[in-house]
């Protein structure tokens, strides 16, 4: 077996083995559920239609890709990395017939994995849920465009992991990675709404990138335009993340 | 003879001044080659360089004939290692870490697992999670997966490390019974002198960084009776007190 594969199975097994891993995407699939009995609590009784069934499923793509999922995907990758070296299993791997950067791209292929998994239950389950809210429009349309919205949202969420993984290598702690990360992503968040003229070329603002791809006409310059920064910071991060995961010594 | 491990002038020097320095030695097939040294003598440094986990400031390190720094994947395509300590996950069973560890190398059976659980007597327990083991047992399942690809090198710091008496006879069987049947090379690192001793064909004896001598183990015996004795003359003499 190519051993780059064999590591892509080993840490996606790794990390679906863990029982922390199972209750967050549990928790994943019932927040949507949760929602959508709360927004038809609103419906029945005050009347008020704050999202549409049709609608909903890219309601809680908007919540999950710029709350949720950072939170989530940054989670797995410091565990991959700052939590390997912390409870020394990091070792495991290293000492098999496997170079450095076989093991840093099969971590970050898994973080991948992990994103589409995530994003994969998101939309089977908020679509379902979708359907018990008022305001259907056109099923096939709503699904498709939630299809389409899901999928490319796979793009932005890679980079977020990337960038995850970078800061991992930073630290020892994984607890310290946690942080510095989720203060790192609160702090680019708000430069990017008091500084809009910034927002362009932070990372973190191209989460709902989807929005170019399903409104009503194809926005195909900005969408080109947030594919080439979204790019750039991956590589950047990948190349910067392996450099200092390669000069680790344990 | 060929020669399995060869180190050349390895130097390593840390901020605080320990490391190793100028660490030279060759090891051939077949051999179990004892790495004898009291703690903080460099031994696990220099291992820790042999297998990839630590850069050299310089020297060489050939595994088989590929050079580890260069060639990583072919150096240890069929070397087996314990470093420290065993390196197991906690939230999967026996059986499971070694299935993960099968899938780097070619053509290992399921039916490999179930036999070198057997092997280090570990086969009842395969089913249980690695967090529920002793620190013996997990020292058990490191010595199973070092041992699971058919290695024609296994390196084993300190591998008696949390092991009862009972479990360090074991290991020592288990090292010795692969060496002489199946002519598995070893390179074994302890401050335990006696179990060098009885263990061991070949001794190299590191302290401060420094590999200072060494030699068969039968030779020494007749030299010296025990190789304690051989050991302290040589710690004395590099420090340039008289025996």
């Amino acid at each position: 077996m190519n051993v780059l594969y064999a590591n892509t199975i080993n840490e996606t097994q790794k990390l679906f083995l863990k029982k922390k891993t199972i209750a967050l995407l549990v928790i994943t699939a019932i927040i949507p559920i949760a929602l959508t009995v709360i927004l038809s609590i609103f419906q029945n009784n005050i009347g008020i239609i704050p999202v549409n069934g049709n609608q909903f499923s890219i309601f809680v793509l908007g919540l999950f890709t710029n709350y949720v999922l950072p939170l989530l995907i940054t989670m797995s990758a410091v565990d991959m990395f700052s939590g390997e070296f912390n409870d020394r299993t990091m070792k495991a791997v290293l000492l098999r017939p496997i170079s450095r950067f076989k093991i840093y791209s099969s971590k970050v292929i898994c973080i991948g994995v992990y994103i589409v998994v995530n994003l994969t239950i998101l939309f089977i389950v908020s679509s379902i849920s979708g359907l018990f809210l008022q305001g259907h429009g056109s099923l096939i349309s709503g699904l498709l465009h939630g299809f389409v919205a899901y999928a490319i949202s796979v793009v932005p969420m890679i980079g977020i992991g990337i960038a995850a993984a970078f800061i991992s290598q930073l630290f020892k702690s994984s607890s310290g990675a946690l942080v510095v990360a989720i203060i790192i992503y609160i702090a680019l968040s708000v430069i990017s709404r008091f500084f809009p003229g910034l927002s362009r070329s932070l990372l973190t603002s191209y989460s709902d990138w989807y929005l170019f791809w399903i409104g009503s006409s194809i926005m195909i310059g900005k969408i080109l335009n947030a594919f080439i920064v979204i790019l750039s910071y991956c590589m950047i991060l990948f190349a910067a993340g392996f450099y200092l995961f390669d000069k680790k010594e344990l | 003879m060929e020669n399995v491990l060869e180190v050349k002038g390895l130097t390593k020097l840390y901020k605080n001044g320990r490391g190793i320095r100028d660490i030279s030695f060759e090891v051939s097939k077949g051999e179990i080659f004892g790495f004898l040294g009291p703690n903080g003598a460099g031994k696990t440094t220099t291992m820790k360089i042999i297998t990839g986990l630590c850069r050299a400031d310089k020297g060489e390190v050939k595994i088989l004939g590929f050079n580890v720094f260069e060639q990583y994947e072919k150096a240890m395509g069929k070397v087996g290692c314990i470093i420290e300590t065993s390196d197991s996950y906690e939230y999967i069973s026996a059986y499971k870490n070694l299935e993960l560890s099968s899938r780097y190398y070619h053509d290992i059976e399921k039916s490999r697992i179930d036999e070198v659980l057997k092997l280090v007597g570990l086969h009842k327990f395969k089913n249980e999670k690695v967090g529920n083991f002793s620190l013996g047992m997990k020292q058990r399942l490191g010595l199973a997966s070092a041992i699971l690809s058919n290695p024609e090198l296994v390196i084993l710091d300190e591998p008696a490390n949390g092991l009862d008496i009972e479990g360090m006879v074991d290991i020592r069987n288990i090292i010795k019974e692969l060496a002489r049947k199946e002519k598995i090379t070893f390179f074994i690192s302890s401050h335990l002198i006696h179990e060098m001793e009885i263990t061991c064909t070949r001794v190299g004896i590191i302290n401060h960084g420094e590999l200072i001598k060494g030699g068969f183990v039968n030779d020494l015996i007749d030299s010296y009776t025990s190789l304690e004795n051989y050991f302290m003359s040589q710690v004395r003499e590099s420090r340039g007190e008289e025996n």
